[in-house]
């Protein structure tokens, strides 16, 4: 069972927030359920200063267990730093430029103490033209990647991007746009790279997107990423809008030009609704107010349907892609996909089409 | 001659009220400091002699001065040997 404080968590801090907390430490079960959500969510420093402020009531032990969850939440996201750095370093050597997504530069670019925004895993984004020589050198760094491509320069060409296990066994996310799907092939991806946000690591500048495109990244993330979504990347949204300095009319005018403005009011008015924020800000009145269209309507499903997968977005990809070339070019490889990719997948077109078409039907059948 | 001590740049670190977890350059072994080595870390934020540390620390911890130089100087010194904190000789 999911605690049902964990979205109070979630909300520690936020001024405008009207969620409460319990008024008396919680028994031992609750206590567990609420840790068990926390770590699932990421969610260990802002347990951790609900606990130190005083707004959640702890015993002795419970407090304790807390600052060792999050000691290890931050050691974990030392060593992914170390990683981060590393690999912008040795991109840069190979010539290809890069940016921070989400985890470290979000901790570092929005919150006022990076502690309280644990992450996971490490984030990059690299141009399309880069990308395959962006692969070839983190594979030279011994990473190992963690799903092959249906065939060579599918992933430059349609993908979101690619997953690699570092040889120390961290994830590493190598991106060229955000998501995958209609959404993700409506992204202008050379405007990603304008006005970027530096900010220090370990004596290193690094650079992440703009704040108006950090915050698209967490309502593409918030409202497409996790089915079901996430506590981390509302609070995200939360943060950006109520501290952040995010440009209001570039963010529509963003949203507007990358089709996405569905998405960004769905995770607008997810992250007040689920966060109970009171504060009206011109981007949550107009989210709370935007009519999705029937066709966007249809597109978020394909994202927010328990059991939609690989499979029923890439088929919705098809439609979002202008050329009929670029069409034929993403039906065949994954129709007829080279023989790595095939590994431990379904052995044959039939049994590929099968699937696609249940999980399609399935998708639809949820709705 | 006075040496300073300050945090290495190179130092990766979160620190929350009563923990401080640190990276050093190289290392993969993350090490946490916790009460008085918490409260260090604040202090070297900027450079600071080991006598302007311990004189910072013993008003916080109402000690005196020479204990806490001597509590103090081990610590400083591993952490140098770490590569988190460098030493600056020289100081005036």
């Amino acid at each position: 069972m999911t605690s049902v404080w964990l979205p109070s968590v979630a909300a520690t801090g936020l001024p405008g927030s009207m969620l409460e907390m319990p008024g008396h430490p919680l028994e031992a079960a609750e206590w567990s359920e609420l840790v068990e959500g926390v770590i699932a969510e990421r969610l260990a420093g802002l347990l951790l200063e609900a606990v130190e402020s005083g707004s959640l009531p702890a015993t002795d032990s419970q407090r304790e267990s807390v600052i060792d969850l999050h000691v290890q939440s931050m050691a974990t996201v030392l060593l992914l730093e170390r990683c981060l750095l590393a690999t912008v370093e040795a991109l840069g050597e190979a010539g290809i430029p890069s940016l921070v997504l989400k985890g470290s530069a979000v901790a570092h670019l929005d919150y006022s103490n990076p502690s309280l925004r644990p992450f996971a895993d490490v984030d990059i984004l690299v141009r399309s033209q880069h990308f395959d020589m962006a692969v070839e050198t983190l594979t030279s760094l011994g990473c190992a990647r963690q799903y092959p491509e249906p065939r060579r320069s599918f992933d430059r060409r349609f993908g979101k991007g690619t997953s690699f296990t570092t040889p120390s066994g961290l994830e590493l996310d190598l991106h060229r746009t955000f998501v995958m799907g209609p959404y993700g092939l409506s992204i202008d991806l050379e405007q990603l790279w304008e006005d970027p946000q530096a900010f220090t690591l370990g004596g290193q500048q690094l650079h992440g997107l703009s704040a108006e495109k950090r915050l698209l990244h967490a309502c593409y993330h918030s409202t497409l990423g996790d089915v079901p979504p996430k506590l981390m990347p509302r609070r995200d949204i939360a943060e950006m809008l109520l501290y952040g300095d995010a440009d209001t009319d570039r963010v529509l005018e963003l949203a507007r030009a990358w089709r996405a403005e569905a998405v960004l009011a769905h995770a607008v008015r997810s992250a007040w609704q689920t966060l109970s924020i009171a504060d009206s800000l011109r981007l949550s009145s107009w989210a709370a107010t935007y009519q999705t269209s029937e066709r966007d309507q249809k597109s978020l499903e394909i994202y927010l349907t328990q059991g939609s997968n690989y499979t029923t977005r890439s088929l919705a990809a098809i439609s979002a892609l202008p050329r009929w070339r670029d069409r034929m070019s993403f039906m065949a490889a994954l129709a007829w996909p080279q023989r790595e990719y095939l590994d431990g997948r379904h052995r044959n077109f039939a049994a590929r089409l099968r699937y696609g078409l249940t999980e399609a039907v399935r998708g639809r059948a949820t709705r | 001659m006075n040496a300073a001590y300050h945090r290495s740049p190179h130092v990766l670190w979160r620190g929350s009220a009563s923990r401080i977890v640190l990276l050093g350059p190289g290392s993969q072994n993350p090490l946490v400091m916790t009460g008085a080595g918490a409260a260090l870390w604040e202090v070297l934020e900027q450079p600071v002699t080991l006598d302007g540390a311990a004189t910072h620390l013993a008003g916080r911890y109402e000690v005196s001065e020479e204990k806490v130089a001597g509590d103090i100087r081990p610590l400083l010194d591993e952490l140098v040997a770490l590569q988190v904190v460098q030493r600056v000789e020289d100081q005036p």
